[in-house]
This record gives structure tokens, C-alpha cells and sequence, in this order.
């Protein structure tokens, strides 16, 4: 039934499609214009400095841009939380203890400790990961962010020392967070040679069969009430080598 | 010859006719041929009998006087008509000492004054007006004539003739003359200083009008009154309107200057024998010359050598600052004011120091300047005129220089950490005004580009290390300034010359005249103070505002704990999660190639 199954499972909704787009692009204005106030002795953040009219004008962009990643971020919560407590919505984006044990025997199989990856349910933990990197990073941002916009109002009712504390948290969570996404999300989207040169998904909305069991399988198993081999895809892999060579 | 050519005498050239023959008539300026070959010819005759004859005409027009006086037989056809309205002629005055005198001398003195003051009053009729017609020349050369071969005896022997002896053979004891106001004057005359002067042919009497036979008393109310009374008798020979400074001196000024002031009287000398050198100028300038202006005030025109002497400028002559004016030439110049004139002659500085003065074109006192402020500094307000001394070398002396006009912002910088220091413990590493707002091209710091490059200003010493060091303090208050929200702004503006919105600089905390030292004092009270100028920015500041700042030190453990331990976790972890991921992207890579 799976074997050479180029059906494509439907993924994401266009409500997912768009919050993800509307995420990157404030996320890439963002760290345009904050890395380039960040490391501003840089060339070309002056150069991106210079572009959006000065340095008023970049802050302006950066906040504005700021609030609209905030207004995602909360109502991607609202909107899930409502999801979830009204309309059945599975919580898979939840954090198990299986996601750590699935990155140990991942680790492990990469090693060549283990004979088989982890086996993954809707999201894995890689995607978890990063989930909830965007979520609670997007948290700490606006809240640093708004301090940083309102020092006197803040210090009215915290210290003043929350103010530059604020900004080191801001600084350092936006510089890791444009590095997680530089390496790891964009190797797994575009990169790895799982997905290469382009990983659809997040365009079209549909994986392919092939990839649901092969890094979505206990989903897959779920969906179509099928149990699928341990070593699926060295039986797969093997099986197409064969009818290609042959 | 009036057919040859058509000579132009003012010019010295001559228009001959052109090639066809033509003379020269309607054609074009083209076809004019100048000969200059035909005045080396009446020049040099010309040249040749002013030098020849010139000399023998003067000795000889002294002489005539000379001999005037002595015989009383020539009228003062030549004598110079006082025209000078300033002066008083009192004709009456004049007639009545004339009377007095009962000698032929004396008739001849009364004579030459009643005749100065005629030909004042009617200067074109007689034998006397000046410019005479032939008879008074024929006379005059013919007296040339007989003089020129006395003088020969007289210039062989420098000796005074029998009736200057007699006058000398009193007036070489001590006698005194006493004045109306008291004041007494040697009437002692020192023969030998009569027998260097260039006086000593023309002999006393022709001066003072006495000889040894008749010899009046007259009183004079002060000593000045007979000096200047005695010096117009200079005037009989010598023209004051030759020299338009003379003329200006004695008019305006005939009861204070007089010639002998700066000639001497019995050792009368030519100026440039009195002179020595290169301060020429002082021959007349160290007496005590009055200045006039046009707004009435006056002011003594005296140079004293030992201040120039002292003066960065001491091997200059005066004409270098003082052009216009030389040896030969002395113009009248009438200022509305000693402002008006000061600002005139420190133009003058710009002929050395031109790179000083392009600058100041810039500055703040210039614009005041030319916009009609003639209080505005110019360049011999700070520098001095005369005792001009390097700029360079004292500081407090130069800092004093503004005080003059900036008294109040001079003593609130006199109280802040930099004044007090440089004041009371002399020490020069502190700015003072020229440091921070420069010296010629002070554009004035109520301009937005002096307020964005205050940072800079400020860290011309605060990023020193080697100054910085002797006083304890940190170099680092820049960087931390400019990683900062407002230093980063501030660069950005300067960058790109915003002026419109205002960031906080060095002064806005710090202060600007009062900056106070921050340094080892009650922290409570300097962020108390911080507080009201994070204010004037962020009106809505409260109490715990100025703590978002942490200072100009890299927060560390004790001074901003929080801050440091956010850093320091992120510098750990951020380093951990990438070198992780990528770890894991390596190993993801592997074990794919592995298992094709």
C-alpha cells in the first residue's frame, strides 16, 4: 500500500500557510533591521541603515515590524489554545519525553549506535524544537522589545537595571535566533539531501507519501490505521534500487 | 616741429607719423607710434639738473632765510601763507608784539607775522603771495646766487657764527624759566648739540627771534605754550603740507604736538638720523602723539619698544602690520572710531596668518562681525596688538582671553572639575574654552553639528590613555557611550549630518561649563542629579530610570549582576546550540552518504 506511493498527504491548511509566510517576512525585516543596530559599525548595516532612510526610520520599521510578529505570536496562541480546547485540535505540538528520547536514538542512529532513526509522530523534534524556539523567542522578544520601546514606563514599576537587561536578552535571543534559522531551519528546508533542492511543504500544504513514512510514520500509521515495518526505509530504499537498476 | 609730431608731455610719449607719412588724426589707436627713444634723452637732462641743482637751491633757500633775518632786506616774498583756518590768526596780536620790537630785526619778525597772517586773508594780491610773479623769482635767484657762495665758507668751519656765540655765551650757564603754572625749563643750551644740528647755519635768532642786543622778556602761561609758540616758527621754512601727518598733527593738535616734540629743538636732526633701524616708526612713536577719531575721542598713537621688544612679532617692522604707511609716506586715514580702526588694522593679519583667517570666516565671531556687531572679537582682541605673544603657551592666560567677554560662562567653568583644576592646580590637561569650541572657527555650539560632535570633542582627552591614566580614569567611557542606544543614534546622526532631533551627548548628562566630577562621589546624589537631566529628555523619568543606564562600565558582577549573568548565559549558550545543530547536521550528512 505505501511502497512507491507518490500520493501526497495533505499537511497544512492555508491559514498555516499564510501565518508562516507572514512570520518570515516580519522575522527577515526584524533581523534586517536589528542586526544591522546590533552590529552597527558593519558596512553593510550601514548600507541597510541608509537604505530605510536613517537610523529613526530603521528603529520605526524594526518596532512596527516587532508589533506585527507579537500580534502572530499571540494570536497563533489564541488561536491554538481555542483549537485545542474547542475543536478537538490535537496538541501534537506538546513536548514528551519521547521527543528527547527520540533525539537520543536519532544521535545514536546517526552514529551508527542504533540501526534505526527515531520514529516520529506529526511534528518531530526537530520541528518541536523549533516551534517552540519561535513561540517562546517570540514571547521574550516582544516583551524585551516593548521594555526597550518604554524605558520610563517600565522603570516605573521594575528597576532600572530591567532596561539594559532586557536588552541583552533581546540582542542575544534575536542573534541566536537568526543563527538557529540560518543553520537549522534553513538546512532542513532547503539543504538536507532528504528535501533537496526545496521542501514544498510549507507552499503547498501536501507531503508526499514517501516522506510521511518515512519521517512522519507513527502519523502516518495513525491516519491510515496501518502498522509500518521498524526498517521501512532500508527496505524501501533497497527496493527502489533494485527495480531502478534492474 | 608741430608738423613732426604731436608730443604728449604728461606721458613722455611722443606720436610720430605713421608709414604712409599720415599724421596721426582720425585713424585708429592702431596706427599711434609711441618713441620711447626720445625720453631717455629729456630725462636724463631733466634727471641730470635736479640732481645737480636741486641740493644747491635748498642749501641756498635756507640761507636766504638765514640772511633774511639777519639784514631785514627781503621781503617774505617766499614765505609759506598760513591758509590753516584752524589757527587762529590774530592780526591785532601779531601787529601789536611787532610794535613792541624796536629793532630792524624785530620789525622783520613782526613783518614775516603780519605777512603770514595777510596772505592768509588775502593770498593773491602784492609781491608776497606765494607762487609770485618774475620779480620775486629774479630776487630770490639772485640771492641764490650770493648765498651759495657763503655757504661754502659756512659748511667748511661747522662753527656758529659771532652772534650765536654771544647768545650761547649766556644761555650756556644753568638759568631757569619759570611759566605761568609753574613749571620751570632749563634755559641752558649744550653748544655742541647746536653745532651737530642741521640748524646750526640758520643761527638762534632766526628761531627764537632775539639776538644777544635785544633780548625782551616775555612770559608764556606753561611750558607747552612756548614750545608749540617757538615750533611755528619751524614753519616759516619747513612745509608741514608736504607730509599730511604733519599737517594732521599740528592742526588738530597745535597746543599738544609740536615739531620739536620728535625733532629736538637745538639738536634738531633729520628723522632718519634719530631713527635707529627697523623701528623707524618710533622716532615720532614713542612721544606722546594724540590719535583723533571722528566721534571726538582721543587716544595717544605711543608704541613702547620694550613691549615689542617682548612680542612674538619683534622681528617685524611696524609697515608689516601697519602697511599703507612707510618712510616716505604717512597718510591721513580719519577712523569713525578706535573699533572702526582696530577692525581695519587686524585685517592686516591675514597677509601672514592666512589659514588662521580663512578659518575665522567660519566662526561664530565673524558672522557677528559682518552682521554689524562691532564688539565681536577680531583678532588682536585675543591676541593683543602690540604685545602679541604665542597663543600656545599659557593655557589660563589663554582661557581668560573669552573671560573678557564671557564672564558668567567663565565663572561656571571656573567651579567645574576642569576650570578648578587648571586654576587652582595649574594643571593644562584639562580643556579650557578653545579646546572644546575651537579658537577661529568657532561655528558656536548652539548648532546641531556642534552638539553631534561633542563625543568626539569630549574624547580627544577621554579616550587618551596616557592622559587619562595620570588622572585615574577610564578611556572606555566613549566606547560604552557610542554601544549605547543614544551613542549609536548619535553616530547615525552624525553620519548623516541629521540636525533636526536632539540625542543625548557627553553634556547632556555630564553638563557642559559645570561638569562636575562623577568620580568617588555620593551615588545617590549623582543619580539624583542624573535624573533631572534624563528629565529634560524623558519627561515621564522616574526614580529608577537613570539605573537603565549602567554607566560607563561594561556591566560586570557587582555593577549590573543582571545584565552580566544574561550575557554571560547567552555567550555560552549560543555557542552550545549552534555547535550542537551543526554537529547534528554533519552527522545527518554522514549517515546519509553512509547509507547510499
Amino acid at each position: 500500500m505505501y511502497t512507491a506511493n507518490r500520493e501526497y498527504i495533505k499537511r497544512f491548511g492555508p491559514a498555516r500557510i499564510i501565518e508562516h509566510w507572514l512570520n518570515a517576512g516580519t522575522f527577515v525585516l526584524l533581523v534586517v533591521t536589528g542586526l544591522a543596530q546590533k552590529f552597527y559599525d558593519y558596512e553593510i548595516s550601514q548600507w541597510v541603515i541608509m537604505t530605510f532612510g536613517g537610523i529613526d526610520t530603521t528603529r520605526l520599521v524594526h518596532r512596527y515590524s516587532g508589533i506585527a510578529l507579537a500580534i502572530l505570536t499571540v494570536q497563533h496562541i489564541l488561536v491554538a489554545s481555542f483549537g485545542i480546547l474547542f475543536r478537538k485540535w490535537q496538541p501534537s505540538m506538546i513536548i514528551h519525553l519521547k521527543d528527547f528520547r527520540d533525539a537520543i536514538d536519532n544521535i545514536r542512529y546517526y552514529l551508527g549506535l542504533s540501526e534505526y532513526p527515531a520514529r516520529c509522530d506529526r511534528y518531530d523534534y526537530k520541528q518541536k524544537f523549533e516551534y517552540w524556539g519561535v513561540v517562546v523567542g517570540g514571547i521574550l522578544m516582544a516583551a524585551t522589545g516593548l521594555a526597550l520601546w518604554f524605558p520610563t514606563m517600565v522603570t516605573r514599576l521594575l528597576p532600572g537595571q530591567f532596561i539594559p537587561t532586557a536588552k541583552a536578552l533581546h540582542t542575544n535571543e534575536a542573534l541566536l535566533a537568526f543563527l538557529v534559522i540560518v543553520t537549522w531551519h534553513i538546512y532542513n528546508a532547503i539543504f538536507s539531501p532528504e528535501v533537496l533542492p526545496l521542501d514544498t511543504v510549507i507552499f503547498t500544504g501536501k507531503i508526499t507519501q514517501e516522506r510521511m513514512i518515512h519521517e512522519h510514520p507513527l502519523e502516518y500509521e495513525r491516519m491510515f490505521g496501518v502498522k509500518l515495518p521498524q526498517h521501512h526505509d532500508e527496505d524501501e530504499e533497497a527496493g527502489n534500487a533494485s527495480s531502478t537498476t534492474s | 616741429m608741430g608738423k613732426e609730431y604731436c608730443g604728449n608731455f604728461s606721458t613722455g610719449y611722443t606720436v610720430l607719423p605713421n608709414a604712409e607719412g599720415r599724421l596721426p588724426g582720425n585713424e585708429t589707436t592702431a596706427s599711434y607710434k609711441a618713441n620711447p627713444a626720445r625720453i631717455p634723452a629729456t630725462g636724463q637732462v631733466l634727471r641730470f639738473t635736479c640732481t645737480a641743482f636741486l641740493p644747491i637751491i635748498g642749501i641756498a633757500t635756507i640761507m636766504k632765510f638765514a640772511l633774511s633775518n639777519l639784514f631785514g632786506t627781503i621781503t617774505g616774498g617766499n614765505m609759506q601763507p598760513a591758509t590753516d583756518e584752524d589757527m587762529p590768526c590774530r592780526q591785532a596780536a601779531c601787529e601789536e608784539r611787532g610794535k613792541r620790537r624796536g629793532t630792524a630785526l624785530r620789525e622783520q619778525t613782526a613783518e614775516i607775522i603780519r605777512n603770514k597772517c595777510l596772505a592768509g586773508s588775502q593770498p593773491k594780491e602784492g609781491p608776497l603771495s606765494i607762487g609770485g610773479n618774475m620779480t620775486v623769482r629774479k630776487s630770490h635767484l639772485f640771492m641764490l646766487a650770493v648765498l651759495v657762495v657763503l655757504l661754502t665758507f659756512s659748511f667748511s668751519e661747522a662753527k656758529l657764527s659771532d652772534m650765536d656765540e654771544a647768545c650761547l655765551g649766556c644761555h650756556q650757564m644753568d638759568q631757569t624759566l619759570k611759566f605761568g603754572n609753574g613749571e620751570t625749563l632749563s634755559l641752558k643750551v649744550n653748544p655742541a648739540e647746536v653745532e651737530k644740528s642741521v640748524h646750526r647755519i640758520i643761527g638762534c635768532s632766526t628761531c627764537h627771534g632775539f639776538t644777544s642786543d635785544n633780548h625782551p622778556q616775555r612770559s608764556y602761561k606753561s611750558r607747552k605754550e612756548f614750545t608749540s609758540l617757538s615750533a611755528r616758527k619751524c614753519r616759516q621754512c619747513h612745509d608741514t603740507k608736504e607730509n599730511t601727518i604733519h599737517e594732521k598733527l599740528i592742526r588738530e593738535s597745535a597746543t599738544n604736538t609740536t615739531c620739536t616734540d620728535c625733532h629736538g629743538a637745538h639738536a634738531v636732526k633729520r628723522v632718519r638720523e634719530l631713527s635707529k633701524g627697523n623701528q623707524y616708526c618710533l622716532t615720532c612713536h614713542n612721544k606722546e602723539l594724540e590719535v583723533h577719531y571722528k566721534d571726538g575721542h582721543k587716544e595717544m598713537a605711543i608704541v613702547d619698544e620694550a613691549v615689542l621688544n617682548k612680542s612674538v612679532h619683534k622681528n617685524l617692522s611696524c609697515v608689516d602690520c601697519h602697511v599703507m604707511v612707510s618712510a616716505e609716506e604717512h597718510p591721513v586715514r580719519r577712523f569713525q572710531n578706535k573699533r572702526d580702526f582696530s577692525i581695519v588694522m587686524a585685517e592686516n593679519c591675514r597677509r601672514c596668518h592666512f589659514d588662521k583667517y580663512s578659518r575665522t570666516l567660519e566662526g561664530m565671531h565673524f558672522k557677528q562681525l559682518i552682521e554689524g556687531n562691532a564688539n565681536a572679537p577680531i583678532c588682536s582682541d585675543c591676541h593683543g596688538t602690540h604685545a602679541i605673544a604665542s597663543a600656545r603657551k599659557d593655557k589660563l592666560a589663554n582661557a581668560q582671553k573669552c573671560e573678557k567677554c564671557h564672564r558668567d560662562v567663565y565663572a561656571i567653568y571656573a567651579k567645574s572639575v576642569h576650570g578648578a583644576a587648571l586654576i587652582k592646580e595649574n594643571i593644562e590637561d584639562v580643556p579650557i574654552c578653545s579646546d572644546c569650541h575651537k579658537a577661529h572657527d568657532n561655528a558656536g555650539p548652539h548648532t546641531a553639528n556642534f552638539r553631534i560632535s561633542v563625543p568626539q570633542i569630549c574624547a580627544s582627552c577621554h579616550a587618551n590613555k596616557e592622559v587619562m591614566q595620570k588622572y585615574g580614569l577610564s578611556t572606555k567611557v566613549i566606547d560604552t557611550y557610542l554601544q549605547d542606544f543614544h551613542g549609536v543614534t548619535m553616530k547615525f546622526y552624525r553620519q548623516y549630518g541629521q540636525t533636526e532631533k536632539k540625542i543625548a551627548v557627553c553634556i547632556d548628562c555630564h553638563g557642559v561649563h559645570d561638569i562636575a566630577r562623577v568620580k568617588n562621589q555620593n551615588a545617590a546624589v549623582v543619580k539624583q542629579h542624573l535624573l533631572k537631566r534624563c528629565q529634560k529628555c524623558h519627561a515621564d523619568a522616574t526614580a529608577n530610570f537613570p539605573d537603565s543606564w549602567v554607566s560607563h562600565y561594561e556591566p560586570n558582577i557587582k555593577k549590573a549582576p543582571m545584565v552580566y549573568l544574561v550575557d554571560l548565559g547567552y555567550k555560552i549558550f549560543i555557542p552550545f546550540m549552534i555547535i550542537g545543530l551543526l554537529l547534528q547536521i554533519i552527522l545527518h550528512l554522514w549517515r546519509y552518504a553512509v547509507n547510499r
